[in-house]
């Protein structure tokens, strides 16, 4: 598992540099609160397809069935490049926005992990939607799925914190409930995607 | 031992069949899998390794069933090289060194090392820069340095100039000096396979029209150059291939199935090959 | 030792292979005990297959030129050398009077024999 990681990793390598700093800008120039947060999410996803439209064109999965490493290992190596690429980009946010508070003599709003906590939860979205389509269909296809899940996790995420309470009733329901509700929505969707998305890579072995 | 048994093995696709192939190669030897471009030789490749479905019939290589769970660490004893399969073409030899370190138990870094620098290949250059010949260099360089007992190799050859392709023939046949070692090489370069190969399977439209001992091919069929009158007296049984042209008659015959007065020509794997596959076109 | 393998002989490979060594045993060039190459090691040098490789080194045993000792190798074997070599003596020796009893039909001399032999040899040399 650890080579098939490392293989994204050099692979990445470049855009991955550039998107850090890119974060890095982003979360330390004072834009307002979500945006770094809803950045995490398009680099992660991206990310990930860059390396599967790397994958495609080599053909390395018929390499990789080559090698000692069952279906399983070779899909789920994937989803954990993007965890990790998500949780790099959630961590230099954190890291961007505790420069910004000490910069501008401020505190770290709680406000702020929240909005991070959210959009790890929607770049993982993203990806179990984005992932299950390309192991599926393909890269091709798998980034009209990436266009239509961006536009389906703003909804998401902006009908979660809008409507959420408002459908309960409960005026006072707090952003904290609504992320936790949001994680355990996730962790379910994603574990859906990579049973799925195994099935699909056997299957696609023909 | 047999490092490679395969049994009745069929594949359908939809304009592509696989059909009962069957053949074995014995511990230690050198198997040439001969065949024009989309005969079937990938697809039997694939299908030893298990890296697409059968239909039936059943493969063992290295004494394990590949469809048994243990196949998964027979592959650690496996080194492919495949036509038209590599890494991401970002990744450079120096890369692919780390992740194979990280993908076979028995990576051999120096061995990789030595290898590379054998090659003459750039350890720092992204492999989408490498020619054809390089980048079948740098899969070798990796086939060869995870300790394996058998060795696959679709078209390694093809595609280089000669001095390498030679270079690289040397290395193989180096690689069976150990009796544990086997190796399985499909080519269209009938000739590569001339030179090193112990048995020659011949694959034609998705069919195995024969596996044979090379040698054995070599000593048993022969061309004879004659005129027509002297192929009528050519007993049948023993034609097993005819070119004929307003000069004469070229004929393909097995030397066991008729007189052994013929005064026959020298033969190549490559003429017995291409009257083979002609004379099965015709039926 | 030197082995010299022609792909454009009518002789299948096995049988040069076969009648170089069976040579050189008997003319001496090797010895009682003396190792052969492995046959792995041979067939791989000569750049020829396994399988023809063992089938001459099976036949030069079979009748009795080298033995095998299992897991170290093939060695030359003695005993039956002289008697190969007597034998080929002999055969040489039949020829010779055949050739002394047909010579006089011809008016061949001595010299005309001798004379013969050096064109022939000097042809086998040629080709």
């Amino acid at each position: 598992m650890k080579g098939l990681i490392l293989k994204d990793g050099f692979t990445l390598m470049k855009q991955a540099k550039l998107f850090l700093v890119m974060i890095l800008i982003f979360s330390i120039v004072p834009v307002y609160g979500s945006a770094t947060a809803m950045f995490t999410v398009v680099f992660a996803a991206k990310l990930s397809i860059t390396s599967m439209s790397y994958d495609e064109r080599s053909k390395w999965n018929t390499l990789a069935a080559m090698m000692p490493y069952s279906d399983t290992a070779l899909v789920l190596s994937k989803y954990l490049l993007a965890y990790i690429c998500i949780l790099a980009a959630s961590v230099l946010s954190v890291v961007g926005g505790v420069i910004r508070a000490i910069a501008t003599g401020g505190v770290l709003e709680g406000e702020f992990l929240i909005y991070v906590v959210s959009a790890v939860c929607l770049a993982a979205l993203m990806v179990a939607l984005v992932f299950a389509f390309i192991f599926r269909f393909g890269v091709e296809k798998g980034r009209l799925a990436y266009l239509a899940s961006i536009v389906l996790v703003m909804v998401i995420g902006g009908g979660a914190t809008q409507f959420l309470p408002k459908l309960t009733g409960i005026e006072s329901i707090s952003a904290a409930a609504v992320v936790i509700i949001l994680a355990a929505f996730t962790i379910v969707v994603s574990a859906t995607s990579i049973a799925l998305s195994v099935k699909f890579y056997k299957k696609n072995r023909l | 031992m047999n490092a490679i048994e395969i049994n009745s093995l069929c594949k359908s696709y939809k304009d592509f069949e696989l059909k009962d192939i069957t053949f074995s190669l014995p511990q230690g030897s050198i198997i040439g899998l001969v065949g024009e471009n989309g005969a079937g030789k990938s697809t039997t490749i694939k299908l030893i390794m298990d890296a697409i479905e059968r239909d039936s019939g059943t493969v063992t290589v290295l004494g394990t069933d590949n469809k048994s769970p243990q196949f998964k660490s027979v592959k650690e004893d496996i080194g492919v090289v495949l036509d038209e399969a590599y890494y991401p073409e970002v990744l450079t030899a120096k890369n692919v060194g780390a992740v194979m370190k990280n993908t076979y138990k028995n990576w051999n870094a120096e061995q990789y090392d030595a290898l590379i620098k054998l090659f003459n290949l750039p350890t720092d250059k992204q492999f989408k820069d490498f020619s054809r010949g390089m980048t079948m260099k740098l899969a070798i360089a990796v086939a060869l340095s995870h300790a394996p007992k058998l060795l696959i190799l679709d078209e390694a050859t093809s595609g280089l100039d000669p001095m390498i392709r030679d270079e690289i023939l040397d290395i193989f046949n180096d690689f069976t000096r150990d009796e544990t070692h086997s190796i399985l090489l499909s080519s269209h370069i009938v000739s590569d396979l001339e030179k090193i190969c112990d048995y020659i399977a011949f694959i034609h439209k998705g069919r195995l029209l024969f596996c044979e001992e090379k040698d054995v091919l070599l000593n048993e069929y022969a061309i004879l150059k004659l005129t027509k009158a002297e192929f009528e007296a050519v007993p049948q049984r023993a034609v097993k291939g005819v070119k004929k042209s307003d000069y004469g008659v070229e004929v393909l015959v097995q030397k066991s199935a008729g007189s052994k007065a013929f005064k026959a020509e020298h033969t190549t794997l490559e003429e017995i090959i291409l009257f083979l596959a002609k004379g099965d076109d015709a039926k | 030792m030197e082995i010299i393998i022609s792909n454009a002989s009518d002789k299948p490979i096995y049988e040069q292979i076969y009648t170089q060594i069976k040579n050189r045993i008997i003319s001496g060039e090797l010895n009682e005990g003396d190792a052969l190459p492995s046959i792995r090691a041979l067939a791989k040098d000569l750049r020829i297959s396994v399988i023809t490789t063992k089938r001459a080194y099976d036949e030069l045993e079979h009748d009795g030129f080298i033995y095998t000792v299992s897991a170290k190798g093939c060695y030359v074997a003695q005993k039956n050398t002289e008697i190969m070599r007597e034998g080929q003596l002999r055969q040489i020796e039949q020829h010779m009077r055949e050739i002394m009893s047909l010579a006089p039909a011809c008016r061949l001399s001595d010299e005309d024999i001798i004379e013969m032999l050096r064109i022939m040899q000097q042809e086998g040399n040629e080709r």
